[in-house]
């Protein structure tokens, strides 16, 4: 759960850089990689467009990223990993959920197991909601959030 | 309206719902909140009718999994498949959770 990945997003315009920190937790993290790949290619049907995902150099730990993509069930066994991925961010780091376990445990909501909602750990700016979310869910999260950091 | 758009959001029409709660029953993760009263209504017959009455329809959407399960189960095609692609994602997790008049807003934009 270690991966950051250059994310360029085009809002009005104007290239915005993110990196994002992917903590794959469950099935959600699959999806999320392949939602991410094939969002570079509805470019043009929407305002943004994602490049790469290639591996990054610049940025290839936690602590130089800015967005944490919490991706996929938060086990009660995991949960003091994505805390400590999150303070390893820096400051201004911002929290997206995806999928239906990030946000509020998904099926697995009254498990023992679960944490239902990665809120409890960790402030979260934006919701994608899903089960799995779609390429165009992740589109309308990033800009959702794009918007939010901008306002 | 209820061909299974592949990215799209769920409707409801409050009218046609009844609070059979079946949709509540079958949801796999208990994310549809129905609460009603019952009404008694005298139509003249040997006996008074007594109908529910719907106070709350909601349905969590970061719970929801969009398996499409309570459109299938609805008995009066109350809810239905809107939208071609999301445009769903929130900055809280309050906000994910849309009450009747929102499912019904989604429903009535959407007329194909």
């Amino acid at each position: 759960m270690q991966d950051t990945t250059p994310v360029a997003v085009v809002v009005d315009g104007q290239p915005v850089h993110l990196w994002a920190v992917e903590a794959g937790l469950a099935c959600c993290g699959v999806e999320y990689a392949a939602a991410a790949t094939l969002v570079s290619q509805l470019q043009g049907q929407t305002a943004i467009d994602l490049n790469g995902f290639a591996a990054s150099d610049s940025a290839s730990d936690s602590a130089g990223a800015n967005v944490l993509v919490v991706s996929g069930t938060v086990t009660t066994a995991l949960a003091p990993y994505v805390v400590a991925l999150y303070q390893r961010m820096g400051p201004g780091a911002r929290v997206m959920s995806f999928g239906a376990c990030a946000a509020t445990g998904g099926p697995y909501w009254d498990s023992y197991a679960v944490v239902d909602g990665v809120d409890r750990l960790v402030p979260v700016d934006v919701y994608v909601p899903g089960c799995p979310p779609s390429p165009e869910a992740l589109i309308d999260g990033l800009r959702t959030l794009l918007l939010d950091v901008r306002a | 309206m209820n061909s299974q758009p592949r990215r799209g959001s769920i409707a409801l029409n409050p009218p046609d719902c009844t609070s059979c709660m079946l949709c509540v029953k079958e949801c796999p993760d208990k994310c549809i909140h129905i609460e009603s009263h019952p009404v008694v209504q005298e139509t003249g017959g040997a006996r008074p009718v007594t109908v529910q009455y719907l106070d709350r329809f909601a349905i969590d959407f970061g719970l929801c999994m969009y398996c499409g399960i309570c459109i299938d189960v609805c008995p009066f095609d109350a809810l239905a498949w809107v939208g071609q692609s999301t445009s769903s994602a929130a900055t809280g997790s309050g906000s994910l959770v849309h009450e009747m008049d929102q499912l019904a807003a989604e429903w009535n934009s959407s007329d194909d």
